[in-house]
């Protein structure tokens, strides 16, 4: 099922949600992701941190089911989840006034549900989806670990990440990481910015002191 | 980049300074931080780290003084309210009517006196709503699509239906989004009282589509409602010395800030529903059964936590309708706000705790939802956190202390407060849910002292509760049970937050805060834990907290009055800290980039010359040397070609030598001989500040002999050069390694650069991939071994 949505109306949709969701105990849901090029590999390594609640919310969210990810079973659910809202590659054409969108519980969509091709329609024909291979996770009572690797055979400078991590939860916060060699360079996604172009900073201007 | 550099010079009398020098250096590592967060010397060239706080903190006055405690001239305003109000369960309305009583306790005349209407924020065109700016469109849940429709034609605003003075005459007010004006018939001066009413209702929120920190749950299966009320009745907004009113609008994340005062609560629900609110019940003749009574009295004296309504009675009461009404009446002294819940479907829990004197009733309420988790570790959290929290504080003051389990993840009120977690369907949870539970019990009634009763401004500075109160909640976990899983307090876990690009000082205001929860929960929080642990000692700290809280408990305490209370009772400068921490964006990064060893050449030539010979034979031989070895040479032709020259060593020990020696000796001290014969090494480390923010440098020593020395440096080693510092080390042994951080107490983000000799440091998916793969290749020689077996057979 595709829901065809008129950019404005939708806007405002969103605006009422996100301004008076709270909440206080878990007051921000937050992921963070190391991502190192390897270049014997032409890989990206990625290690991913969440807060276990919030990685099993976005799970069970995503895939329709009241999984317990300390469950093995639970791997591929999880793996699913983060292919699908993580992803690095080359830029997309970013899209215009009225787009069609898909909605993001696959559940609802039926034979759509694994194919993130479709989604690509405006830009660029690389499946993401392909680049990616799941490593493994590690969950305990603090965090959750979730590591992958993402094919990228020039480095990532230049490259899009698209981050759409804990988009249900209240005011997400999704740092990432980049290293490539000696250069780093960190960016933050949000709901309101699901789709960053790596850039590492001048060397020269950034530095602490002279 | 690896160098290595050795000299040796003569030994010079009465000059220590002449030493032989080793260099072993590590790198140069790129410096990467960005100062800007700081105040930059341009001619300098550096951060001013050191740079007093004077100027960025308000001038002190006889109301806020410069030791940070409130002067003699302290005042605040009080504000005390006589509630009555009513809970529609049929249509899930809320109906109130409120007497103030305002008292101008200020220096000043006040022509107007503001409230605040907070459930306007559920109102459709409020600023929360038109402020928001537009989020990614790439994704929509259908779950996201239906809160968004409920959303829509939701409105829970405050209707206010009368605003009146004492005569029940109507009073001019305004209404400004979510805060009202009351004109006042005549000017308020100082130390007068003015007492009013107003009436109001409003639509209780669905917690399950329109999220917020109060609201209704409805529970299908045995269709009851459950109420967590809060932010419900129009309050006084807080008239202050440092800010006027603060009527801030109530955007969504800057909280609460009120003025303290005494409450009447008189709350009207179905006559089949339980209770439970800030303050001591005062009608339970009227509303509790005699059996309740009877528990209740039990769990005075109780060692554990006493049903006062067991779960089969709250199942039982699932089914009842009500009969008609009942009204539950509550009073609380001292607090600045109210909140309560109530619903036919609690559990209730009871257990009397003394803390230092003063008896605290501990209570939990929950349905059967919360069940086996709640009744085995709420009240058990709450009795835990007043231990605790007390001990670094001052004692809880108030007479009971509630955990209420319902739709709300996580929400504090004085002597009350909202939890989420619970089990599964199944009634099994896994350790997270049960030591989430927990925790956040701890943190919810934590903020009891902070801001509760160190009544901070919330609506400006989330930090100065939200980062106390998770500092303490660290503190209280791990006094909790060995290893709890606390996720706030260490330092290494907030690394990934302090090496991240998009943040803004912890001294920003609450609704501008970039990264919330890390900014205003977690890095305070940390902060704390190491200005505790690593720079002021806990003995140092404990004192200085605690004398804060003291100072404040009751009070209105702004971010310069902690800063100056802490420095005040610790008798340590921190200037730099508050600096480094709550004003910049800087982090911890240092750097070992070389160590140097200097050793003291012996006097004697007996030993200087040996050594010196030793060297020379140690040196390489070089090819062309090696290769001419075999030459044949004039000399050996003829050899009435060689001369004294030939067989002199300048390395050889000659009488002048000895001579000279026996002179210098002569003319030596006493310590100064003792000096020479100790020999020692002089090591020289190199370290530079690579993240900006100034840090105690902490070593571990490794020496060749195996043992370890610990060197714990204060931050002010920085304090003329914040970029780059030597330190003299000075042993008689020899050292094999340093660590910088090696407790992992300073958050330092790259542990990369923290060795000498340089170590590699493996990111942490190289480690998890290696652990696997050693895992699968464990599988694979397992396979091999059976194959081996089958083969050894036949070659024994
Ligand atoms: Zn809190």
């Amino acid at each position: 099922m595709r829901i065809f949505i008129f950019p404005t109306w939708c806007v405002a949709l969103l605006l009422v949600s996100s301004a008076i969701q709270t909440s206080v105990a878990h007051p921000f849901h937050a992921s963070f992701a190391e991502v190192e090029w390897n270049a014997k590999t032409g890989k990206l390594e990625v290690a991913l941190q969440f807060d276990p609640d919030d990685l099993e919310k976005a799970v069970r969210l995503h895939c329709g089911e009241r999984i317990n990810i300390d469950d093995e079973r639970s791997a591929p659910l999880i793996a699913a989840y983060v292919r699908e809202h993580f992803s690095i590659g080359p830029r997309r054409i970013s899209n215009d006034a009225k787009v069609k969108h898909s909605v993001g519980n696959p559940a609802a969509h039926d034979a759509a549900a694994s194919d993130s091709k479709k989604r690509d329609v405006a830009g660029s024909s690389n499946r993401r989806s392909d680049r990616f291979e799941m490593i493994g996770k590690e969950i305990d009572a603090k965090f959750a670990w979730v590591y992958f690797e993402i094919v990228a055979k020039d480095g990532p400078e230049g490259l899009e990440i698209e981050n759409a991590l804990l988009a249900n939860a209240s005011h997400p916060s999704n740092t990432v990481l980049v290293r490539s060699g000696k250069r780093t360079t960190t960016m933050t996604f949000t709901r309101q910015t699901t789709r960053r172009t790596v850039r590492f900073p001048d060397a020269e201007s950034s530095t602490f002191g002279s | 980049m690896m160098k290595l550099s050795a000299q040796r010079t003569a030994w010079c009398p009465g000059i220590l300074a002449r030493l032989c020098f080793v260099v072993c250096c590590v790198a140069s590592f790129m410096l990467t931080a960005d100062i800007e967060a700081q105040v930059v010397n341009r001619k300098f060239r550096q951060a001013d780290s050191f740079r007093q706080l004077d100027e960025s903190l308000p001038t002190p006055t006889e109301t806020r003084q410069a030791s940070g405690a409130p002067g003699p001239e302290y005042w605040q305003q009080r504000a005390d309210y006589v509630i009555d109000v009513e809970i529609d369960d049929e249509n899930q309305r809320l109906i109130g009517r409120e007497q103030i009583t305002y008292r101008n306790q200020s220096p000043h005349k006040l022509k107007y006196i503001w409230l605040q209407l907070d459930a306007n924020i559920f109102a459709p065109d409020s600023d929360a709503v038109l402020t928001a700016t537009a989020p990614s469109l790439e994704r929509v849940s259908t779950e996201e699509l239906k809160r968004l429709r409920a959303r829509l034609v939701f409105d829970g605003s405050m209707k206010i239906t009368e605003v009146s003075d004492s005569r029940k005459q109507p009073l001019d007010h305004t209404i400004v989004k979510t805060m009202m004006r009351i004109d006042l018939p005549a000017p308020l001066a100082s130390g007068e009282t003015f007492s009013f009413n107003v009436a109001w209702n409003y639509a209780i929120n669905n917690s399950k589509v329109v999220r917020a920190r109060t609201g209704y749950e409805y529970f299908e299966d045995d269709k009851n409602y459950l109420y967590e009320i809060a932010h419900w009745f129009p309050r006084l907004v807080a008239y202050t010395d440092y800010t006027g009113w603060q009527h801030k609008q109530f955007i969504g994340r800057g909280e609460f800030t009120l003025e303290l005062g005494e409450y009447l609560l008189r709350i009207t629900v179905p006559d089949d529903h339980i209770v439970s609110a800030s303050g001591e019940l005062m009608n339970a003749e009227q509303v509790l059964t005699e059996t309740q009574r009877k528990r209740l009295e039990d769990a005075r004296t109780a060692k554990t936590p006493v049903f006062i309504v067991t779960p089969e009675e709250a199942e039982e009461n699932e089914s009842h309708k009500p009969t008609g009404k009942k009204t539950w009446i509550f009073k609380a002294d001292n607090v600045r706000d109210v909140a309560f819940a109530t619903s036919r479907k609690f559990i209730w829990d009871a257990q009397l705790h003394t803390v230092d004197g003063n008896e605290v009733m501990a209570m939990s309420f929950y349905p059967k939802e919360g069940e086996p988790l709640w009744s085995r570790y709420s009240t058990h959290s709450i009795i835990h956190t007043l231990d605790v929290y007390s001990r670094y504080t001052f004692n809880y003051p108030y007479p009971v202390a509630i955990s209420v389990n319902g739709p709300v993840g996580g929400m504090e009120y004085p002597m009350i407060c909202f939890n989420g977690p619970r089990p599964e369907e199944d009634k099994t949870y896994s350790k997270r849910t049960k030591y989430g539970l927990i925790s956040v019990i701890i943190h919810e009634v934590g903020h009891n002292y902070f801001p509760m009763i160190v009544n901070s401004d919330e609506r400006q500075w989330t930090w100065m509760d939200e980062g106390l109160n998770t500092f303490l909640q660290y503190l209280t976990e791990q006094e909790w049970e060995e290893k709890y899983p606390s996720r706030r307090g260490e330092p290494q876990n907030i690394v990934q937050y302090m090496r991240s690009q998009n943040q803004v000082p912890v001294m920003t205001n609450s609704e501008s805060l970039l990264q919330f929860g890390p900014n205003a929960y977690a890095k305070p929080a940390t902060a704390l834990n190491i200005l505790r642990e690593s720079i002021l000692g806990r003995e140092l700290f404990d004192f200085a907290f605690k004398e804060y809280a003291q100072r404040w408990k009751f009070k209105r305490p702004t971010p310069a009055d902690f800063f100056r209370s802490m420095e005040d009772a610790s008798g340590v400068d921190l200037d730099w800290f508050w600096r480094g921490w709550f004003y910049s964006t800087d982090h911890t990064d240092l750097s070992i980039d070389s160590l140097k060893l200097y050793t003291l050449e012996s006097p004697d030539p007996k030993v200087e010359k040996a050594a010196k010979k030793k060297e020379r034979e140690d040196e390489p031989e070089t090819l062309s040397k090696r290769r001419n070895k075999s030459l044949p040479t004039r000399a050996q032709s003829f050899p009435e070609l060689k001369d004294f020259y030939n067989d002199f060593d300048e390395l050889d020990v000659t009488e002048l030598d000895q001579k000279n020696y026996k002179k210098f000796l002569e003319k030596l001290e006493d310590d100064e001989r003792e000096l020479l014969d100790e020999m020692r090494n002089f090591y020289v480390v190199d370290i530079s500040n690579q993240g900006g923010l100034v840090m105690p440098v902490i070593f571990d020593i490794e020496f060749e002999d195996g043992s370890h020395e610990e060197l714990r440096i204060p931050a002010e080693i920085w304090r003329r050069n914040n970029e780059k510092v030597s330190k003299l080390i000075v042993t008689e042994k020899t050292i094999k390694s340093l660590t910088l951080d090696p407790h992992l107490e300073t958050a330092d983000v790259d542990l990369g650069n923290n060795h000498w000799p340089p170590k590699v440091i493996k990111s942490r998916f190289k480690l998890f991939k290696e652990k696997e793969s050693k895992n699968d290749m464990q599988k694979a020689r397992g396979e091999e071994d059976a194959a081996d077996d089958e083969e050894e057979e036949d070659s024994q």
